[in-house]
């Protein structure tokens, strides 16, 4: 894993928005319903290139495919994983698990009207829930290898002749598919959890085999105390800590500088007061085997967290990736406030262990409504790559 | 104009959420349809009493009365004021942005008929028309349906009453509850110009004259009443990506030097202790990456005779400049309010986030001469809970500034 070592680096978390001819393709396939494969494969090689491309000329750093293959940045485990089904939810389980949890029961107004806006653009759920939910109703294994090879190869041929400084491929966490599907198939969750492990961990090997930084996404660590009201702080850090040696059990064997890790809050915008604080996880998820953590700070609510590494030390080796852009907000970062951003992390950790990263992705399910309209997220690239640069003139000077 | 002698106060730019029947009537109005007014005479005394007790009750110090009675920040004037006529603008407009067509913006509960037309006009916001295949067939970011006031006779008072009414009310509920202190806004004789074009005096300067000298009526009757004056005021800024986008930053410069010389003229009669002016770039979330960087007009900003300058500094287009501080130093006397909520979005911002902000500011300038704001007016947030649990942030944020900056 590249670091920044002479200038201050920058990425993204992933996921960018999928086209116009794409996205009804992808629809189909997640709604299981019959598609062009050659016209899918076709149209997501084109978007690889050009999704590279882009990141490149806006001087993104460490590239990636923009997830132009999958539906949503966990929405693919149903194509790639058998032992899922796609089942009506159980009685009582109707709405969608967010609706239970602790913002939305404060600020019940404010998220139907989210809800009811976002309609007209496929709505905030991507019609998740229409469908049924996935669950999980027999033995787990991963059936996704020419799936991932796909990818590899797409991105591969991509980012061929381009300059850049590290490619990296996100990949579902198996602590997040274990607390977000149902099992209706393994005795107990440590059970389940074990099957997926085992099985994501193919998709892993296939990533960083492909000389590849593999990213993986867990936003449950951190979302489980807002998803679950009736938990407390300690209680959410036992569990946490529990999914911790599941993510590290799925990685063993892979080295931690092959490995980095993203975690965020499961909401895009909205009034987010019920978050777990960055300080009362920070130990925990500094305990995956990982080489460096990608974790919003550039948003309203965490923005001040960047004080907690004053407290905290960085383990050494370790790279910290805090979100300088939002994905949440149409307005464009300000150069200089993205520079300032970085700076402040970088004088506490060490220029050299930060690497310029975004709060979340700018299209975390292609098939939903997202905050931010694909053309200004080409903007905020620019004005990260032009922050970087001036955090490294005042960082090296 | 009280200032933060022993704690930071707090305060908001003006505007609050509108209460449901209101803004059903406001959008009847809007729309030309009939609407009762003395319902909305009945439901803005409960709802003005109202909207003082949640601004004290949530830690807002200098508070208002959610500008309520007014349909918008700008356009109150055409129901007051004589001379102004409702024309056809000379292009084709339609009322809904094209933002919120496609999804760039969320939409904002205004009550306006989305229409489509063919061939529309540049959008009204630099930084939105840079979208070309969005700004097709799409709204230029007018909310007029087409059509705009414009100036087509003598300017003077034809429903002044209005103005005392306001007064009336606001006095009534601050007198039940006793507020630190109290504000009311009221449009900037540069805005009125900007907004609503000359058809009737001779040349621009006669005409920004009687704008002045129509405006300082209402200016004057609120200072009489004892209130803080807020001039509206986003002209200073917002103005060079939207009415003067074409003029490069000096030719701008020289607008808005003009607009504060009519600024100073309309408040001589008022001591600038009463008077502060707010100054923004849109309240809107569009990209924003055109907007015109604050060092390029504070110091004309500054020559505006006034005590108070409140401007946006909490969103990520400007959450940078209270880095010009550093170089600048803020004249004896006046007081800073910088934004430290972003009315853009609808995340409520933590407490230390609002402190951080407040004191980069007050070690800046002095903590006696900053007094915490918001970016610009809440009313369009979705939900009052919102507006409000916004407020109760920046007196948390403002209470965790004071505890650093008094201590010891």
């Amino acid at each position: 894993m590249k670091r920044s070592t002479e200038r201050i680096l920058t990425t993204h978390v992933g996921s960018l928005a999928r086209s116009d001819s794409l996205t009804p393709l992808l629809r189909l396939r997640e709604q299981a319903q019959p598609y062009d494969h050659e016209e899918l494969a076709r149209l997501v090689r084109e978007a690889v290139t050009d999704a590279v491309q882009k990141q490149i000329e806006a001087g993104i750093d460490i590239v990636t495919d923009g997830e132009q293959s999958k539906a949503s940045f966990f929405g693919y485990i149903i194509e790639r994983f058998s032992g899922f089904q796609r089942k009506p939810p159980a009685p009582g389980k109707e709405m969608r698990p967010r609706s239970a949890g602790r913002e939305y029961v404060s600020f019940p107004d404010y998220y139907a009207w989210s809800e009811r806006i976002a309609e007209p653009f496929g709505g905030r759920s991507g019609g998740r829930g229409h469908g049924g939910v996935d669950t999980c109703t027999g033995p787990v294994s991963y059936r996704g290898h020419e799936a991932i090879q796909k990818d590899i190869d797409n991105l591969k041929a991509a980012v061929k002749g381009q300059a850049h400084e590290d490619v990296f491929v996100p990949a579902i966490a198996s602590s997040y598919v274990a607390s977000t599907f149902a099992n209706e198939y393994y005795r107990t969750h440590e059970e389940y959890e074990q099957a997926i492990s085992d099985a994501v961990r193919e998709e892993y090997k296939a990533i960083v085999d492909a000389g590849f930084i593999l990213q993986i996404d867990d936003p449950r660590l951190v979302s489980y105390y807002m998803m679950n009201p009736e938990l407390s702080i300690e209680e959410c850090r036992k569990w946490a800590a529990q999914r911790v040696e599941a993510i590290n059990d799925s990685i063993r064997g892979i080295p931690p500088e092959k490995i980095r890790f993203h975690t965020c809050y499961s909401i895009d915008v909205g009034p987010r007061i019920h978050e777990m604080a960055l300080k009362d996880i920070v130990d925990i998820m500094l305990k995956i085997n990982a080489g460096a953590y990608s974790f919003e700070a550039a948003n309203p609510r965490h923005e001040h967290e960047y004080h907690v590494f004053e407290r905290v030390k960085l383990p050494d080796g370790k790279i910290l990736i805090p979100g300088v852009i939002s994905h949440t907000t149409n307005l464009v970062e300000h150069p200089e406030l993205v520079a300032e951003r970085i700076a402040r992390f970088a004088k506490i950790v060490g220029r050299e262990n930060v690497i310029a990263g975004a709060d979340c992705g700018f299209a975390a399910s292609a098939l939903r409504f997202n905050d931010t309209h694909p053309s200004v997220a080409w903007l905020k690239f620019d004005a990260l790559a032009e922050g970087a640069r001036l955090a490294t003139a005042e960082l090296w000077k | 104009m009280k200032r933060s002698t022993d704690r930071i106060l707090t305060t908001h730019t003006g505007s609050l959420p509108l209460p449901a029947l209101i803004r059903q009537a406001f959008a009847a109005k809007r729309r030309g349809e009939t609407y009762d007014q003395v319902v909305i005479d009945v439901a803005l005394t409960t709802a003005i009493d109202e909207v003082v007790r949640r601004q004290i009750e949530v830690g807002v110090d200098i508070v208002d009365d959610g500008e309520l009675s007014k349909t918008s920040w700008n356009d109150y004037v055409v129901h007051r004021v004589s001379g102004l006529e409702r024309k056809p603008r000379s292009r084709a407009r339609s009322a809904e942005p094209w933002s919120v067509a496609r999804g760039i913006l969320r939409p904002r509960e205004t009550g306006m008929a989305r229409v489509d037309i063919e061939g529309a006009p540049r959008h009204y916001r630099s930084d939105i028309a840079e979208f070309h295949d969005l700004a097709q067939s799409m709204s230029d970011g007018h909310d007029n349906d087409g059509m705009a006031y414009v100036c087509t006779g003598p300017l003077g008072w034809r429903d002044f009453a209005q103005v005392e009414t306001d007064i009336a009310r606001l006095t009534a509920a601050v007198s039940m509850t006793q507020p630190h202190d109290v504000f009311m806004s009221a449009l900037s004789p540069g805005c009125f110009v900007r907004f609503f074009r000359n058809e009737y005096y001779p040349n621009e300067e006669t005409y920004m004259q009687a704008v002045a000298d129509t405006m300082r009526q209402e200016y004057q009757a609120i200072a009489d009443a004892g209130f803080v004056l807020q001039l509206d005021c986003p002209d200073l800024a917002s103005g060079a990506n939207t009415d003067y986008a074409g003029l490069s930053v000096k030719q701008f410069r020289k607008v808005i030097e003009r607009h504060v010389e009519y600024l100073n003229y309309a408040l001589k009669t008022i001591p600038p202790e009463q008077v502060r002016i707010h100054v923004c770039w849109g309240n809107y979330e569009g990209p924003h990456h055109r907007d015109i960087a604050l060092r390029d007009v504070i110091d004309i900003v500054l020559k505006a005779n006034v005590t108070g300058i409140t401007i946006e500094s909490a969103n990520p287009r400007h959450g940078h400049e209270w880095k010009i501080w550093q170089e600048l130093k803020l004249p004896d006397g006046k007081i800073l309010f910088p934004g430290v909520i972003d009315d853009t979005t609808y995340f409520i911002e933590h407490p230390e986030l609002v402190a951080e902000r407040i004191v980069r500011f007050a070690k800046l300038v002095g903590k006696e001469n900053v007094i915490a704001c918001t970016d610009c007016g809440l009313r369009h947030l979705p939900d009052a809970s919102l507006a409000f649990a916004k407020l109760y942030a920046l007196a948390e944020g403002a209470r965790l500034a004071t505890g650093e900056l008094w201590r010891g």
